[in-house]
């Protein structure tokens, strides 16, 4: 549901939701990108090599990713989230590559991923004669398809489009004083806006249940996430691991509940609209909590657990383009959502100025204000989504490995 | 654990048959550098592996393949990529292979950003080929060969053959692990193991087994896996599990699942990841058995691969039902001497390590 784009912002140069955000890709199932993407896409570790090889043919610049599934088993939801990415909106064409033996069907991705409109090619290993001859084929294959996403149609992109995802990796004793109150202040002008704000990480949120049940819209929400706060309690004890890394410790955070409070500063101050389970696309716009992890024991649990893959699970609920904040600075881009990076730490981003996007320490040394940062975040985030590539886009990061959950549709009581 | 036998007619001073530099990465977030100094290489023909951890947290199996794969025999020196604010710590991955001879270095992407760590990694591995010849390790453990049979329609004499090429390997002095996708409870009894401690692990592998086959959606088909199971139980010796390395000649069953809550620790479950998983039990090289096309190009031991079918499809030897088993231990005697394998040709390397929990005491 699109928000009325009539409402005027209190806020100086922040518009209105009817302001033309930018022109973005039309997809035939009604999504808008901010990136044309060919996306491949392996259903198999055993296909994995002749994707990456297919896709490290072309140039950063063309939009050519890929990502996949690295088991051989099946998994409900890991079909599903192929299939989301293959239908993203800043996804417009898809080339799928398996070895044929392999309990997915590429055959039944690609006529799914057919169905929005989006060209989409099967590329089979063993009906191919040796591992060159399958590169050529697919390059062949994806070189067709760059051409036809050359006349993909524009459309304007609003603010009541855009979903934005906020995650934070690496932090330090900066991360809760700079980087993350800063996206939480752009997140709030973003869902004053009509947009819709996504964030995860409650091994992150450790010790602040009732904090946020106090955020919490209505009493579904609250039941939601305390519901969900309780299963990664439950998970962190059983496995004996706290979010709390030598690196957080080295850059000055002393327990967990202390990272904790500087990570959900950056959700900002609007009230929590729900819970999402993976897949699931916000149903109308908000600031929604994304349950990364599996419900039970069922699947791999959370046996893969880092930024660069959550930052990707955030596009299988529809985000265009992720916010990173880290003290002591990151790297990684994911090959769906372009990743803003964000440090409050001025050393961590003279270390990394060609990986960081956006330095925002000078409001520790009071240079600039947090609403001037605020304002040079969001003029950045314009860019990025006019076009602009950021850091690890234009450095060709592309991390990220999918686990093998299994989710319900539907917030579980433990 | 007794990590050492008298070397085999086959192995050459019992040392490893590649002279590698492996790139060995921490987290998934150093994973693209890593990648990226280790292709750079490998575009050029150099014997540069990549293997790595993708999850953030903590996991002692994630670790302990990470420090075999570091003083594998075949891996002359090692450049750990770590991210910087990782739990798995770089330095000390490093440390515990420099102890064991390798020539070792560390570098941090967060430390220094993408473009750098990348220049930093090359400009390294270009010095420590430049040393190559200076570093000898001392290799104590025996000759250990991967076997993996890939295959849905494999029977009868195929199936015989790729058992009596196990048993020759064995004869020959070899350790052969084997990972049997699934072992009945009636051939973990008929083996009559003496050793008390191997039968139980015997036992508890098919338990685990069975228990993972009926609860993922039914039993895996591959008919020659099984069949081969049954013919190599006369060889077995006993049972290894992740990152152990067989103790003495004979067939050797992995056991890489979890022990408890089995689906947390879900194991690699590709043939892929099954071949990193015997290089971490110490085998020098893998014989990859299928029938159909699989590209291959696994780090730190190479695979040659093996298969049956007429069709014209990339592999290093092609079977039928004539070939004797004497020519894959000839193909394997000269991989070991050092001839190319398809799989070493190969510019892209893809494996995926997965976090698993699994008591260990033997």
């Amino acid at each position: 549901m699109r928000m009325p784009r009539r409402r005027t912002c209190a806020i100086d140069w922040m518009i209105d939701m009817n302001k033309l955000l930018t022109m973005g890709y039309a997809r035939g199932d009604g999504g808008i990108g901010i990136r044309n993407i060919l996306l491949i896409v392996y259903i198999s570790n055993c296909a994995a090599a002749v994707a990456k090889s297919i896709a490290d043919s072309f140039p950063c610049g063309q939009d050519v990713d890929v990502l996949g599934c690295e088991g051989c088993r099946y998994n409900p939801l890991m079909e599903e989230k192929l299939l989301t990415f293959l239908t993203h909106p800043n996804v417009g064409a898809a080339l799928i590559v398996g070895q044929g033996c392999e309990p997915h069907s590429a055959v039944h991705l690609a006529e799914q991923t057919s169905r929005t409109d989006r060209a989409a090619e099967v590329l089979l290993l063993n009906q191919a004669s040796g591992f060159d001859e399958a590169v050529e084929r697919g390059k062949i294959m994806v070189s067709i398809m760059l051409e036809g996403l050359r006349t993909t149609p524009r459309k304007p992109f609003y603010y009541s489009d855009l979903i934005i995802a906020s995650e934070c990796g690496g932090s330090d004793y900066t991360s809760g004083l700079v980087a993350n109150p800063l996206l939480g202040r752009l997140n709030d002008d973003l869902r004053a806006q009509g947009a819709t704000v996504l964030f995860e990480e409650m091994y992150e949120a450790i010790g602040l249940k009732e904090l946020l049940l106090k955020k919490c819209a209505d009493e579904k929400a609250r039941l939601q996430i305390g519901v969900t706060y309780d299963k990664f309690m439950a998970y962190a004890v059983t496995g004996g691991q706290f979010a709390l890394a030598p690196g957080n410790i080295r850059g000055g955070l002393t327990t967990i509940e202390e990272k904790s409070m500087g990570a959900v500063c950056k959700i900002g101050t609007s009230p929590i609209t729900g819970v999402l389970k993976l897949c699931q696309k916000p149903p109308h716009p908000g600031l929604y909590y994304v349950d990364m992890i599996a419900d039970d024991e069922r699947g791999c649990g959370f046996s893969v657990s880092e930024d660069a893959s959550s930052d990707l699970l955030y596009a299988t609920c529809g985000a265009h383009v992720c916010f990173l904040t880290s003290g002591l600075g990151h790297v990684v881009n994911n090959p769906i959502i372009p990743t803003i990076k964000i440090t409050g730490n001025s050393v961590s981003f003279g270390r990394l100025s060609n990986d960081m996007d956006f330095d925002a320490s000078s409001a520790l040394t009071g240079e600039h204000t947090m609403e001037e940062l605020k304002s040079q975040l969001h003029t950045l985030l314009l860019q990025v989504l006019s076009g602009r590539r950021t850091k690890g886009e234009a450095l060709g990061h592309r991390e990220a490995i999918l686990n093998f959950e299994n989710q319900t549709r539907e917030v579980l009581c433990l | 654990m007794k990590d050492s036998w008298k070397p085999s007619v086959l192995g050459k001073e019992n040392q490893g048959i590649r002279k590698k530099v492996l790139v060995l990465y921490t987290v998934n977030c150093s994973s693209f550098a890593a990648h990226e100094i280790c292709y750079h290489f490998r575009k050029k023909g150099k014997d540069v592996d990549v293997v790595g951890n993708e999850s953030c947290y903590d996991n002692q199996m994630v670790i302990n393949r990470l420090l075999r794969y570091a003083t594998h025999v075949n891996v002359r020196a090692v450049l750990v990529v770590g991210h910087g604010c990782e739990f798995i710590q770089a330095e000390k991955i490093a440390a515990f292979a420099r102890e064991r001879g390798r020539n070792t270095s560390v570098i941090y992407g967060q430390r220094v950003g993408t473009e750098k760590v990348i220049r930093d990694g090359i400009a390294i591995i270009e010095e420590m080929f430049s040393r190559m010849d200076e570093v000898n390790p001392v290799n104590s453990v025996g000759d250990i060969l991967g076997l993996t049979v890939q295959t849905e329609r494999l029977q009868g004499t195929s199936v015989e053959q790729i058992a009596a090429f196990a048993a020759l390997c064995v004869q020959q002095g070899k350790a052969v692990v084997y990972k049997p996708l699934v072992l009945t409870a009636k051939q973990a009894m008929e083996l009559g193991i003496s050793c008390p401690e191997y039968a139980k692990m015997l036992i508890d592998l098919s338990d685990k087994s069975i228990w993972l086959q009926k609860n993922d959606r039914g039993y895996a088909c591959m008919t020659g896996n099984l069949a081969v199971t049954s013919l190599l139980m006369p060889l077995v010796r006993g049972v290894v599990k992740i990152a152990m390395r067989p103790t003495g000649p004979g067939v050797w069953l992995l056991d890489n699942y979890q022990d408890q809550d089995l689906y947390k620790g879900y194991p690699n479950a590709t043939v892929l990841s099954d071949l990193l998983e015997y290089a971490a039990c110490g085998a020098k090289l893998n014989v990859l058995a299928c029938d159909r096309r699989i590209d291959t190009a696994s780090p730190v031991a190479p695979t040659l691969c093996c298969s049956f079918g007429e069709r014209e499809w990339d592999r290093d030897i092609q079977l039928d039902e004539k070939t004797d088993p004497g020519l894959i231990l000839e193909e394997v005697k000269a991989a070991e001497a050092g001839k190319t394998l398809l799989c070493e040709k190969r510019v892209f390397q893809e494996h995926m390590i997965f976090r698993n929990s699994q008591n260990q005491c033997r």
